[in-house]
């Protein structure tokens, strides 16, 4: 027995090729030994797949022998001996299936071979699960980022039976409006993509909440300013009057003597019907038109976006004075994938210092965006719960913490 | 979020096709009559594609299909090797597939192709690597019968093979364009715009 870094104590005869060599043994033996049986390793995995009768004997050969080489105790503690009994009533229905289709020497070859394919695979797994160097393979999980990957399975072990509740209230609901006990088979598109759905709400709404909590681990790099400024959301259902409101805040701020500069998103209209937005400088008045509803709507594609207004909005943004109220009318899921407006915004925060950001973001993108911008100090505004939002809006830019 | 919609995502759509593979897949496995490699595969598609194209970012879609995998390992149905290889395989040439066409619907279609044409093919590797070679003929043999119903006699197993594959291939590449109209379906309903 030894003791390990954390006053813990274990059975060196299991750490295996990982522990040091016993005294006595010579370094360069020990080290043939383990290349040797790693040699023989991997010629009883590449054996396991050759389709030759003498292939599932020389597997078997080659794993017993890396065992012993690696470490013979190996053999008891794959389970061989508990698992026989299983083993031998594998082989017999092998065999007994084999002969019914062709003869009794054929099944029982068959049988031998199945077997050894078996127990060099029992083998394997063991010499594999015990000499794996566990911690040197997790570091390097952790340098490529994987770490993220195991909050991923506790996140989905862990909406499974909502996922499951979710199914079943679906089906309930498509079995009433089709006046049936149950859906019918036809009714299963409709069903998987109701529960695909509900599927995506969820991960939507789990993203916001990893944001809202700060789960930096499931989240790219923030956006690193020198200094962050303060920030001002204005939030909404579309159509609930964020730019208005923001429109409105601007021109009182200016009023008041404040220099305010950066874009606007004022909607365009077609019969009483949205069709598209535009965008404009807040400096000038100048407008071109950022997107228009697209008639074969996809992800992503429901508006159809103009590259020459993101180019005409990051020379505006190029150009905001340091110190400006900064307005940036609508920051949503394109600016979230790091498109949009972001690149600009982003170059704007490291470039100058504005005093204050004043933003356009959809109530359930909040929590993104405050992960993503990480503001000094923020104030979060919602137009259909405020009475008066352009008042709101001008007195949380006025008593935004300004810096020196 | 700055973004980590991908990883839950990846979580939620894995989640989804992992539930159904141990909860349906297994029911519909023991009959022997359906396809269940196939119709999981399908199912597997359509998860993995909406999931890639509600959060367009390389790895979702592998990524969905390793939890998948790892849903199905610690269900109640225990560890089944050919359900875990077929998943991490048809997730992989999904990735492979979608990351080349840049999340596009030629993606969707060649992935679904390659995808469930490795679902399909795998229980046969299964069975050659667990049983050996002879499981294998044996299934070949199985997949002979239609052809001698319709007097396609004594076709070489290459031919039987191809055929097959080709057969699958069509089917998946379908999967894929359906899988590819579901998803945008989906992401209609949710909401999601640019």
């Amino acid at each position: 027995m030894s003791r390990g870094p954390h006053g813990d104590t274990h059975d060196d005869s299991h750490a295996g090729v990982r522990a040091a060599p016993r005294a006595g043994t010579a370094p360069r033996a020990v080290a043939l030994r383990r290349a040797a049986a790693t040699v023989l390793v991997g010629g009883a995995t590449v054996a396991i797949f050759v389709p030759h009768p003498v292939a599932p004997a020389v597997a078997l050969l080659s794993a017993l022998a890396a065992a012993a080489g690696i470490e013979p105790r190996a053999l008891a503690r794959s389970g061989l001996r508990r698992r026989l009994l299983l083993l031998v009533a594998f082989g017999v229905v092998t065999a007994a299936v084999v002969a019914l289709g062709a003869d009794l020497q054929r099944g029982v070859a068959v049988a031998l071979a199945a077997c050894a394919r078996f127990a060099t695979l029992s083998i394997l797994f063991t010499l594999l699960a015990r000499h794996a160097d566990v911690e040197r393979l997790v570091a390097w999980a952790r340098r490529g980022g994987v770490g993220r990957v195991g909050l991923v399975f506790g996140l989905a072990l862990n909406t499974l039976p909502q996922l499951a509740l979710s199914l079943r209230e679906s089906a309930t609901a498509l079995a009433i409006r089709r006046r049936r006990r149950r859906p019918a088979l036809r009714d299963l598109p409709r069903l998987l993509e109701v529960q695909l759905a509900h599927a995506a709400r969820i991960a939507d709404d789990a993203a916001a909440a990893a944001a809202l909590r700060g789960h930096a681990a499931l989240a790219r790099g923030s956006i690193r300013a020198p200094q962050a400024p303060a920030m001002v959301v204005v939030t909404g259902r579309s159509g609930a009057g964020k730019t208005r409101a923001i429109a409105g805040a601007a021109e009182r701020l200016r009023a008041g003597g404040a220099v305010v500069a950066g874009i606007l998103q004022p909607g365009t209209f077609e019969n009483d019907e949205k069709s598209g937005f535009n965008v404009r400088d807040l400096t000038t008045g100048d407008e071109r038109l950022l997107a228009r509803r697209s008639s074969n709507p996809a992800y992503g594609k429901r508006f159809s976006f103009e590259e020459a207004a993101f180019a005409f909005s990051r020379q505006v943004l190029a150009a905001v004075p340091a110190g400006a109220v900064v307005v940036v009318d609508e920051l949503g899921p394109l600016e979230l994938r790091g498109a949009g407006h972001l690149p600009a915004l982003r170059r704007l925060l490291r470039r100058t210092a504005p005093t204050v950001l004043v933003c356009g973001v959809r109530r359930n993108l909040v929590p993104a965006f405050l992960d993503l911008l990480r503001p000094a100090g923020a104030d979060v505004i919602d137009v259909e719960l405020t009475v008066d939002p352009v008042t709101a809006i001008a007195a949380a830019v006025g008593r935004a913490p300004r810096r020196g | 979020m700055s973004d980590a919609r991908p990883y839950t995502h990846a979580a939620l759509f894995g989640a989804l096709w992992g539930a159904v593979e141990s909860s349906l897949g297994a029911l519909i496995g023991i009959n022997p009559w359906i396809p269940s490699g196939l119709v999981m595969g399908g199912v597997g598609i359509v998860c993995l594609v909406t999931a890639r194209r509600l959060a367009p970012r390389g790895g979702v879609t592998l990524l969905a299909g390793i939890v998948a995998s790892a849903v199905v390992s610690v269900s109640v149905g225990g560890l089944r090797p050919g359900a875990i290889v077929g998943i991490v395989a048809g997730a992989g040439a999904l990735e492979l597939a979608l990351s080349v066409s840049g999340s596009r619907i030629g993606g969707a279609i060649a992935g679904g192709a390659l995808a469930l044409t490795l679902a399909a093919l795998q229980k046969i590797v299964v069975l050659a690597v667990l049983v050996g070679p002879e499981a294998a003929s044996a299934a070949v043999g199985l997949l002979r019968r239609p052809l001698d119903a319709i007097g396609w006699v004594e076709l070489p197993t290459a031919v039987v093979l191809a055929l097959f594959v080709a057969i699958v291939a069509l089917a998946g590449a379908a999967t894929g364009a359906w899988s590819w109209r579901i998803a945008g379906r989906v992401a209609r309903r949710v909401g999601a715009a640019a």
